[in-house]
């Protein structure tokens, strides 16, 4: 499977060209995202039932980041007490080294992973592909997009830049036996048939953690398709990667948290299977895995943790909202971010995990519309915080944690800026450039293509408004 | 230092330097008040997928022969708990297959199972809800691989929001494996097109049992 940059700057500008000339990958994200955006509304009918539910959210998960090392402790401690073997990773590889160690000690070959963002952001499969095992993605978009050999464009609806026809065309040509159709029905079906072949022979299954609750040792997962809990169930061994971030005080923070991820990322009440694992197979049990393994993987959130602002990225819960509601987004689509995590919260988790030098032109790719921060569910102030590393990206000195700083800093527009600084500052100068520019407004220089291709050229008035207004002071009520 | 303690230590660090100053929610009102009600836990039922029947507990064992008649079910997977005995005591001749090796039985499971048969221990009227968990007696995979899932559940057991069925657990009192349901297995990744039965039960029965009079 190819993977995602850790350089997702380099060429960003000719995805994005790519991406708004392509007109069918357009028509899909113009679709999918009005049909999320208007189904999680039609969920929240109450605008100040809704708020009160984003403060509570914001507050369950600020309280459980301000205790955070002491819960992952706890966390550990009662996994532990009910057999889940806790492991923690400092890095990706760290945690790529550790399970595929984990497999090979248990002789593993045939692994299936249910959806997982943990996973993606350390390149699992690559890692898996590499050691010469086979890991097969079983949430059916992350099926379809692995098949394909593409990466997922959405963190809820991994193929949302598919067409039925296409996934069509792909079943019918890469599944044996597989007539073309576009029957969505039948289609699901071919995949349900290759997949529960997958489950019955898996020796691991791999999942992600939506939420971990410290004071019992449970994992939980959300989903509706059940690929989460065949993965967590069928196979001997299950072995489930989580951020740090994930770990939540009490079981009864977990409704609010809920109610707020489900109707937040695809407009659901409840969502078909909310699983909470505590424990593998007891004794006298039939069936479930034999060993159960956490992995507890920081890869630079314990860095974010540092520093005030930016620990509010650790409140996410991953359901997509701020993709959803983003005009840019919409229009993009996922791959032209070329990470993990696109949208919003991807602009800004990308330059805090590869450094502005890499990933800063990322927070580029912003109106500042603020539509993603009106609809976090968590209220975490994202158009802030890409304020704050846009300007991160081109200052030196910042005494953040992030890495990079400066490196998006490009001489000739800063000297235009600290020329229009001085100007502005400047009371003569500023009525001298005035003056200038409206009495020789004919002879400016023609305004650059990239400006007017799309765009009426500006000419400036023919007095400044500072003029016109001391006009109109000399003579009221008279015409300018 | 291991991974752990270099994580944990960080952490430590981060938040000695920058103390936390927690998120307000002072100002939020409590939640409203949800009521047990069992007609939205049939309605939320029904609007995702599912077929539920009420009817007074002793009556559900015949409605089901019925069902199964009628249905063609022939392939039965029971687990051990009050609903599969009740249904091999009705049925005895009919052969329902009990959870005894799970090494040995997978396969079968997954490619014969018609139909699966167990006992939910309680429910969620809010959200149209099954609280299933997993014991000694029912395994997990009985209300995951066979593509008809029949739960029984007495309203007895019922309760209005998930934040009170959450109340009855807690630390020392959680089973291997809770599972909540709430409709048949669905996904809607292939353009927005809702498809049920992706991985698990493509139909779910509940049989919502009355109080005997």
């Amino acid at each position: 499977m190819s993977g995602f940059s850790t350089h997702p700057d380099h060429d960003f500008d000719v995805r994005i060209h790519d991406a708004l000339g392509n007109a069918e990958l357009r028509e899909s994200f113009h679709g999918a995202m009005h049909f999320l955006r208007d189904k999680r509304r039609t969920q929240f009918p109450d605008p100040n039932a809704l708020e009160a539910l984003r403060d509570r959210g914001a507050a369950i998960r600020d309280r459980a980041l301000a205790r955070l090392p002491d819960l992952l402790e706890q966390l550990e401690r009662n996994c532990t007490r009910n057999g889940i073997q806790v492991h923690w990773a400092e890095t990706a590889e760290e945690a790529n080294t550790l399970i595929t160690g984990l497999v090979n000690a248990a002789q593993g070959k045939r692994i299936v992973k249910g959806k997982s963002m943990a996973t993606e952001e350390i390149g699992l499969n690559s890692a898996f592909e590499a050691a010469g095992f086979t890991c097969l993605e079983s949430d059916m978009g992350e099926y379809i997009v692995q098949q394909a050999n593409e990466t997922p464009s959405h963190i809820i609806m991994p193929a949302i830049h598919r067409n039925k026809a296409s996934i069509a065309r792909q079943f019918h040509t890469q599944i044996p036996e597989t007539p073309y159709t576009e029957d969505v029905d039948e289609l699901i079906g071919t995949g349900r048939r290759v997949l529960r072949r997958a489950f019955a022979e898996a020796d691991v299954g791999i999942s992600g953690v939506n939420f971990a609750v410290a004071e019992t040792g449970t994992l939980c997962l959300v989903e509706n398709e059940g690929n989460g809990r065949m993965s967590t169930t069928v196979p001997d061994m299950h072995i489930a990667v989580m951020g740090i971030e994930k770990v939540i005080e009490r079981l009864a923070d977990l409704p609010d948290l809920l109610r707020l991820l489900t109707r937040s990322a695809t407009g659901q009440a409840v969502t078909t299977y909310l699983n909470l694992i505590s424990s593998p197979r007891k004794q006298d049990e039939c069936d479930g895995p034999r060993q159960v393994h956490l992995v507890l993987l920081d890869n630079g959130r314990s860095r974010i943790y540092a520093d005030r602002q930016l620990r509010e990225t650790l409140r996410c819960i991953r359901c997509g909202a701020c993709m959803n509601h983003c005009p840019v987004y919409e229009r993009l689509g996922g791959h032209a971010y070329g990470t993990v995590y696109p949208g919003p919260i991807g602009q800004v988790v990308m330059p805090q995990l590869h450094g502005l030098d890499r990933a800063g032109k990322l927070t580029q790719a912003c109106s500042l519309n603020g539509a993603c921060g009106e609809a976090c569910p968590v209220r975490i102030p994202l158009p802030d915080l890409i304020r704050r590393l846009r300007h991160e990206g081109v200052t030196q000195d910042t005494g953040s944690p992030v890495k990079g700083h400066g490196r998006q800093r490009k001489p000739a527009e800063a000297l235009t800026w600290k020329i229009w600084s001085l100007i502005h500052r400047t009371p003569w100068l500023y009525s001298l450039t005035t003056h200038l520019a409206t009495r020789a407004r004919k002879l400016l220089p023609p305004w650059p293509r990239a400006w007017t291709n799309h765009r009426a050229p500006l000419e400036p008035a023919e007095r400044s408004f500072r003029e016109m207004m001391e006009q109109r002071g000399r003579d009221p009520g008279g015409k300018q | 230092m291991n991974s752990k303690e270099r994580i944990l230590a960080r952490l430590r660090h981060g938040r000695a330097s920058s103390p936390a100053t927690p998120y307000d929610a002072g100002g939020s009102p409590a939640e409203t008040p949800v009521q047990l009600d069992i007609d939205s836990m049939i309605q939320a039922l029904e609007a995702a997928h599912a077929t539920v029947f009420r009817l007074p507990a002793k009556d559900w064992p015949n409605h089901l022969a019925g069902l199964a008649k009628e249905r063609e079910w022939t392939r039965w997977w029971i687990g051990r708990d009050e609903a599969g005995k009740t249904w091999q005591n009705r049925e005895p001749n009919s052969p329902a297959t009990l959870f005894t090796d799970w090494d040995t039985q997978k396969h079968d499971l997954f490619d014969n199972a018609q139909v699966a048969l167990s006992q939910a221990q309680g429910g969620i009227t809010e959200t149209g809800t099954l609280i299933v968990e997993s014991h000694s007696n029912v395994p997990r995979t009985l209300s995951l691989v066979p593509p008809v899932h029949i739960v029984i559940v007495h309203e007895s057991t019922l309760v209005a929001t998930l934040q009170q069925a959450l109340d009855q657990y807690g630390p020392g009192k959680m089973p291997t494996n809770l599972i909540f349901i709430s409709g048949p297995s669905k996904t809607a990744d292939i353009q927005q097109t809702l498809a049920y039965g992706a991985h698990g039960p493509k139909e779910l029965v509940v049989y919502l049992c009355t109080a005997e009079d």
